[in-house]
């Protein structure tokens, strides 16, 4: 299934995630379907509305996180409801009469995770990266990340402003891993078996600030800025990605190709990068995104055109069988 | 001072603490009297920090050589903890394997309470709740391996290893009183041995200087700064603090007289 939070058509836009927003599913490319007014509706067949309302905020919640928090229960309650609405058709409505259908192009889509866990992003796992931003190619010996602030996380076609801390703004298309069973020191073999689902994620970075930040400590505002977390545009679960590790990703900025490779390059695969940060002891709604391919602005030689992201730029990042997640660089944003 | 309710889920601290910077202080009882009706009644407390939050702390392998002063640009740096990586006050660390290798540094935490995002230096005392202790542990190898590539996430992020409490000090008067004095003194004694004190007054960069430096990463109710022993600077250079190894069998006590006692036991996961 393909996951989505949205905000239904006539909302306020602007208005922050969870003050209006609905989790949902994709029904075919074209309809996005209210989880909990359809799971509701299939209810409301078989017991009064009120009680089928109160059963349906339980086990269909209305918020990514607490979905994914419900674990079996909840998706099972959402194929449920994915076959209620098949068989109901166009037609559907909840139990109040209200719209639980809606066109793909009639709502706005936030983060479909708009508040992770914990949010852990991997660095240098891709050979091909590796080699353009390290003189010797080698990789660490272990999975190395950096802690994302799930505050950052912004949803398909969002504006990112230009921050003022930096003069060297950067784009990384990533491939990230929702989890969705808690996971504590688990094997590689068993460790696909925790994914909740797998989306898009574009690490917009501050290479200055990366880099200076880098001389003592670890990556923070260089990471961290505001909006710099795109995520989505669905949550797709594992019964749609049969080979995960075989996806082709890339990025384009103003249609320009700059990244394009594929998550077999990993020098860290899926399932090692799982069971090596279930150490930390990974929870349902945490995310690991796993690393981005060569191609970034940061690796221009001296004399080629830069690449540095600018205020007006258009980036698309692609996932194969994931959609692709579109962010625009805004105006500078007045500093203070 | 005030002890997170037992009952209180994630997100509540942050709730609550916002909620006092905004209002007056009296609302605080209200609100938590009808909020968590009987969870006052079992004394247990849990670790003041929400699950969405995060706590970023100042300190870096090269603070502690530079005598905790920044890079010469003015760059503060640090890393971030996320609350899984916490423990309660009076809690067992149960360190991974035989329990060798991990070091803890005594930390004050100051505890976000006003949404704080770009701010100036002269405005950051308007967005602090209050204050608490850390016991801020690390594995030492890992760190090490970790700082080769600039990355130091694992080694200090091992859950439930670093207690955190006992409670919140909270800020009182108006928002622009300043909430540590440079006289009180954090301590860390292990096995009733002191290891580390310094003064606020000792640490090399001020609270306002640091909340304003990582806003731009947006500060929310309920985060967390901490400031220790990396960066402290006291007069006498022998003061200067080292980390402290912890290992099984090990009591150990982060101390402010202004803030209270936070203990923690240590023992391995290899022990019965």
């Amino acid at each position: 299934m393909r996951f989505v939070t949205f905000e239904p058509p006539g909302q306020p836009p602007g208005q922050p995630p969870g003050g209006g927003a609905r989790f949902g599913f994709f029904a075919g490319s074209e309809t996005i379907v209210d989880l909990q007014g359809a799971f509701a509706a299939l209810l409301a067949g078989e017991m009064p509305a009120a009680r089928a309302l109160d059963l349906a905020a339980e086990m269909a919640p209305a918020d990514a996180l607490a979905f994914i928090q419900g674990g079996a229960v909840c998706l099972d309650a959402a194929r449920q409801a994915r076959t209620f609405i098949e068989q109901a058709g166009a037609q559907a409505r909840g139990p109040g009469g209200q719209r639980i259908l809606f066109p793909t192009d009639q709502v706005r889509l936030l983060a479909p995770l708009p508040r992770p866990g914990k949010f852990i992003a991997a660095g240098k796992n891709f050979s091909d990266h590796l080699k353009e931003m390290t003189a010797g190619g080698n990789h660490p010996k272990n999975p190395v990340a950096f802690a994302q602030a799930a505050s950052t996380v912004v949803g398909p076609d969002s504006r990112v402003p230009y921050p003022p801390e930096t003069e060297k703004l950067d784009y990384e298309v990533e491939m990230a891993v929702v989890i969705g069973r808690p996971a504590f020191r688990v094997a590689a073999e068993d460790a696909l078996d925790h994914v909740f689902a797998y989306t898009i994620f574009n690490d917009i970075s501050a290479r200055d600030l990366y880099r200076d930040e880098g001389r003592t400590g670890v990556p923070l505002l260089g990471k961290n800025l505001p909006g710099f977390a795109p995520m989505g545009p669905a949550l797709v679960t594992p019964d749609e990605v049969p080979d995960p590790q075989a996806l082709g990703l890339r990025c384009r900025v103003n249609g320009e190709t700059r990244q394009d490779s594929t998550l077999a390059n990993m020098v860290f695969k899926i399932a090692d990068q799982i069971a090596y940060w279930s150490r930390l002891g990974l929870e349902p709604g945490d995310v690991l995104s796993t690393g981005t391919p060569s191609g970034v602005a940061a690796s221009r030689k001296p004399g080629e055109t830069p690449w540095w992201l600018k205020p007006g730029d258009r980036i698309e990042a692609e996932v194969d069988g994931l959609g692709i997640l579109r962010t625009e660089i805004g105006p500078p944003d007045p500093a203070g | 001072m005030i002890d997170p309710p037992p009952g209180a889920a994630g997100g509540r601290l942050g709730a609550v603490l916002a909620a006092l910077s905004a209002g007056a202080p009296g609302d605080l009882e209200k609100r938590l009297a009808a909020d968590s009706a009987g969870a006052w009644a079992t004394p247990r407390l849990r670790a003041p920090i929400d699950a969405g939050a995060k706590a970023l702390v100042i300190g870096g392998r090269r603070a502690r050589a530079q005598g905790g002063a920044a890079d010469p640009d003015g760059l503060i740096t640090g890393y971030l903890k996320f609350p899984t990586a916490f423990a309660p006050p009076g809690a067992t660390l149960r360190l991974p394997g035989s329990g060798l290798g991990f070091d803890v540094d005594a930390v004050l935490g100051v505890v976000i309470g006003r949404r704080a995002h770009r701010v100036q230096a002269e405005d950051a005392w308007a967005h602090v709740a209050g204050v608490t202790l850390m016991a801020d542990v690390t594995e030492r190898a890992v760190y090490q391996e970790e700082a080769r590539t600039n990355n130091g996430l694992l080694a200090k992020n091992h859950p439930g290893l670093s207690p955190l409490g006992p409670a919140i000090r909270l800020a009182e008067g108006g928002a622009l009183d300043p909430v540590l004095d440079p006289a009180w003194e954090i301590s860390l004694e292990i096995n009733g041995q002191l290891r580390q004190r310094f003064s606020v007054a000792d640490l090399a960069h001020g609270i306002e200087e640091v909340l304003s430096f990582w806003s731009p990463m947006t500060l929310e109710p309920g985060d967390l700064i901490g400031l220790g022993g990396a960066i402290a600077m006291p007069a006498d250079a022998s003061q200067i603090c080292s980390p402290a190894a912890i290992e099984p069998g090990d009591n150990l006590k982060v101390f402010c007289d202004a803030i209270g006692v936070l203990e923690a036991f240590v023992t391995a996961e290899d022990e019965q």
